[in-house]
């Protein structure tokens, strides 16, 4: 017993010195944290001051220049945190100083780093930067080539930047990316396209739809959808009857967002009788947006013969069709079927209440 | 000294000392792994989440634990989340009229024809009722059910296709959903459910030091370093995402969350589906833990119970032992009972040796030192590896402090804790 206590005793006496050791490092690097933090704070009140100052009109810079010199990382800071508060002329003079301060050539040295975080930092502030010309002119081609960076995060503020420039030529590089990302990417990236969504549905759009590429044609569906808006699409009606089933359901999802042609509207009726309850769901949420009279006794039969929860999506695509499709949602709740009954009542109940309220 | 008791003490020492190599390896995978995230994690558009069509939409669950008027704050509350496409269940059990009136005041309701007898199978239900309000709220009332049948009977009524589960006890902000939900946006049909850490709210007591130390050890130990295993069952206190889809395949509730996440777990495995359960480790939810023994203990009670639950409910699921990998379960059960179990076990042999004559005094004080050292050198690797994990170190004050609080744990709070893990695996709760 004695020996298997001094064994335990001398596994935790060797791994006390490894803790110990660890502790001593991270309390120096918890102290060396604190104290530049507190130099952060002492130097924030004049670095603003300065900036304020500059971009109020004032034209030396000397107090910038020596604070560079001491902290250039709080100028960066300070300078990004005033983005938000400056546009304009002054947004143009703010940043101006980075190309006075070298600070922009500093950011352009960073962004060839190999460790991600300065790297990440580098093109956070570069995009800043880019919203002014003469800073544009010198970061060249460095953020289109930051597209095809290994990390994630930097393709994004290089994509985010690029699409503040407003050129088509740079709007549809984006857009190619956003197809390869993930979906999280795609709506981030979405958001910031979206007011040039008309001039990508010039040329770009139609061509990766044309394409045979299926997963590139999903997420354009998903892009065009998010942007939540009418869109000129010419030849939904034949991705709606695609061989692949995620390009259909994207199809059927964004056919209320185009301009409503008789071909879109057969293939919404003829999806109504698909085999895949995707699609009928998905076609009945098409129907109920497009207000398609037409699908009015599908849309009844589905709800008399379907199963949950395809009768729910069938009455609720009803009860957004008034009055005839309340008018058949009220003869639906009398239906000898208790999950149809249910289901029209519940739709018909919750349908007249929102138009009440 | 009987040769049994030699060969006992010698089988417990073992125990304890493969439980220290074990737990320090588990600490520093969590480390590195955390490492890793903060490195990848990407930066999280909340705008974008909350304006986008794409977002799937989320369902709020609660089951109150009981039908009373109290739970209607955290009911207010709920409906204040931010997200685009959301709406709140919940499930009362055994109301009486006179609760189910104060329900209907406070919220405007009034019967629905819904029905949420299924796909599920629930208790009888007594009746479902929406908001009159502008606001998304259903509420079931039903019959008293064994063990999940209520969360089952929310399940039951969700209409999307996201699930929400928020501890009743945990505080939470306005765009929690916001922050939990991206991992299913980056990996959608891959994440059938993902968990997030909780802050522990304490003070900077010695107790609140030995809670923090206790949240610490099972933030990078039990959330971050199984999450890395694909092996993650969620912490009493953390918010929770399900698909509703994974759910069904998975039979539905049958208990807490440990047991549906275990579940869920099994089935996919058993499916040879690619999927992953992540962890968030930015806390979304926090805990507040008074600064008392008993409140300590309850928390750790809590812990035990839900790890309990899970585990016994292993042999009836699809994969049985094999839900959490290889070792995920085996491990729980391990770190979660025989440890204690040992540790106690040991200390009542040393005390029962002493009395008999069959060891020295020196030798039960080492024995003593060997077990409270072993603890010590697990919570503080801990609050080491906390600091290595993150970018962003602690105060040189709180370090010192949860480092004083990993000593002193082991005279005397560190004993009464294994005492209330045996109670609490065995206690009506885990059931």
């Amino acid at each position: 017993m004695i020996h298997f206590v001094v064994y335990l005793a001398v596994i935790e006496a060797l791994l006390a010195v490894w803790l110990a050791a660890t502790c001593l490092v991270t309390m120096a690097r918890s102290a060396w944290w604190q104290k530049r933090l507190t130099q952060s704070a002492e130097f924030a009140p004049a670095i603003r001051t300065a900036i304020a100052d500059y971009v109020g009109g004032a034209e030396n810079f000397d107090s910038l220049e020596q604070c560079v010199r001491a902290s250039p990382r709080d100028v960066a800071d300070e300078l990004l945190a005033f983005r938000q508060a400056v546009a304009g002329a002054a947004l143009d003079r703010l940043c101006n100083l980075t190309i006075e301060l070298t600070l922009l050539q500093r950011w352009l040295e960073d962004a060839e780093s190999r460790d991600i975080v300065a790297r990440r930092n580098a093109f956070r502030r570069l995009a800043f930067a880019c919203a002014y010309e003469p800073c544009r002119r010198q970061v060249g081609d460095r953020l289109a080539q930051a597209l095809s960076d290994t990390d994630r995060e930097v393709r994004l503020t290089a994509a985010a930047a690029m699409v503040r420039t407003g050129q088509l030529a740079d709007l549809e590089r984006v857009f190619r990316l956003a197809l390869t990302e993930t979906l999280l990417v795609r709506m981030s990236l979405g958001e910031v396209m979206r007011p040039h969504a008309y001039r990508l549905c010039e040329r770009v759009v139609p061509e990766v739809l044309r394409s045979s590429d299926v997963p590139g044609i999903v997420a354009t569906l998903e892009l065009l959808r998010a942007w939540e808006r009418a869109v000129p699409i010419k030849g939904l009606a034949g991705l709606m009857s695609h061989h692949d089933m995620r390009v259909r359901l994207g199809a059927y999802a964004l056919a209320p967002l185009v301009a409503p042609s008789p071909e879109i509207e057969n293939e919404v009726l003829a999806g109504l009788g698909d085999r895949d309850a995707r699609i009928v769901a998905a076609a009945a949420r098409a129907a109920a947006r497009l207000r398609l009279d037409k699908a009015m006794p599908v849309l009844a039969r589905c709800a008399r013969t379907g199963v949950p929860p395809l009768l729910q999506v069938a009455a609720s695509a009803l009860a957004e069709m008034p009055p005839s499709g309340w008018s058949t949602l009220q003869e639906l709740r009398f239906n000898p079927n208790p999950a149809t009954a249910a289901a029209a009542g519940a739709a018909l109940e919750r349908a007249r209440r929102k138009a009440g309220a | 000294m009987p040769h049994l008791a030699g060969f006992l003490f010698d089988f417990l020492i073992t125990l304890l000392a493969i439980h220290l190599v074990g737990s320090l390896y588990v600490l520093l995978r969590g480390c590195l792994i955390q490492r890793v995230w903060r490195r990848e994690a990407p930066f999280v558009e909340r705008t974008a989440i909350l304006k986008s069509p794409l977002t799937p939409g989320v369902s709020v669950l609660l089951v109150a634990p009981d039908a009373s008027s109290a739970w209607h704050p955290l009911v207010r509350r709920l409906l204040s989340l931010e997200f685009g496409d959301c709406e709140l269940v919940v499930v009362l059990e055994d109301a009486t009229p006179d609760e189910l009136q104060s329900w209907t005041r406070e919220f405007r309701l009034f019967p629905s024809l819904e029905t949420v007898n299924a796909p599920l199978e629930i208790a009888a239900v007594r009746g479902v009722y929406e908001s009159s309000a502008s606001i998304r709220l259903v509420v079931v009332a039903k019959d008293p059910g064994p063990a999940g049948d209520a969360l089952n009977a929310a399940v039951n009524a969700a209409s999307l296709p996201l699930l929400a589960c928020f501890d009743p006890e945990s505080e939470f902000q306005q765009d929690a959903l916001l922050r939990l939900v991206w991992p299913m946006l980056e990996a959608p049909g891959e994440t059938p459910a993902l968990a997030c850490a909780v802050e522990c709210g304490t003070g900077d007591s010695l107790l609140g030091s030995f809670a923090e130390i206790e949240f610490l050890r099972s933030w990078l130990g039990r959330s971050i370093a199984f999450a890395g295993w694909n092996a993650l069952i969620p912490e009493p206190g953390c918010a929770v995402l399900v698909e509703r889809q994974a759910v069904l395949d998975g039979g539905g509730c049958h208990g807490g969350l440990a047991p549906l996440f275990a579940s869920i777990h099994g089935s996919a495995r058993a499916a040879g589906r690619k999927y992953r359960i992540p962890f968030i480790p930015d806390p979304v939810t926090s805990l507040e833990v008074r600064d008392d023994v008993s409140s300590l203990l309850r928390q750790v009670g809590r812990r035990q119970a839900s790890i309990a639950q899970a585990i016994r409910r292993a042999p009836s699921l699809v994969r049985g032992w094999g839900s959490l990998g290889r070792w995920g379960l085996s491990a729980l059960l391990f770190t979660r009972l025989l440890r204690p179990l040992a540790e106690t076990a040991l200390y009542l042999l040393a005390i029962v040796a002493l009395l008999s004559g069959w060891i020295n005094w020196r030798l039960a004080l080492a024995l003593l030192l060997a077990t409270v050292a072993s603890g010590t050198i697990i919570s503080a690797s801990a609050v080491v590896l906390r600091e290595v994990a993150e970018y962003t170190p602690a105060p040189p004050g709180r370090l010192i402090r949860l480092l004083f609080a990993s000593l002193a744990e082991g005279f005397g709070y560190r004993q009464l804790r294994d005492l209330k893990m045996i109670t609490a695996f065995f206690g009506s709760d885990a059931r």
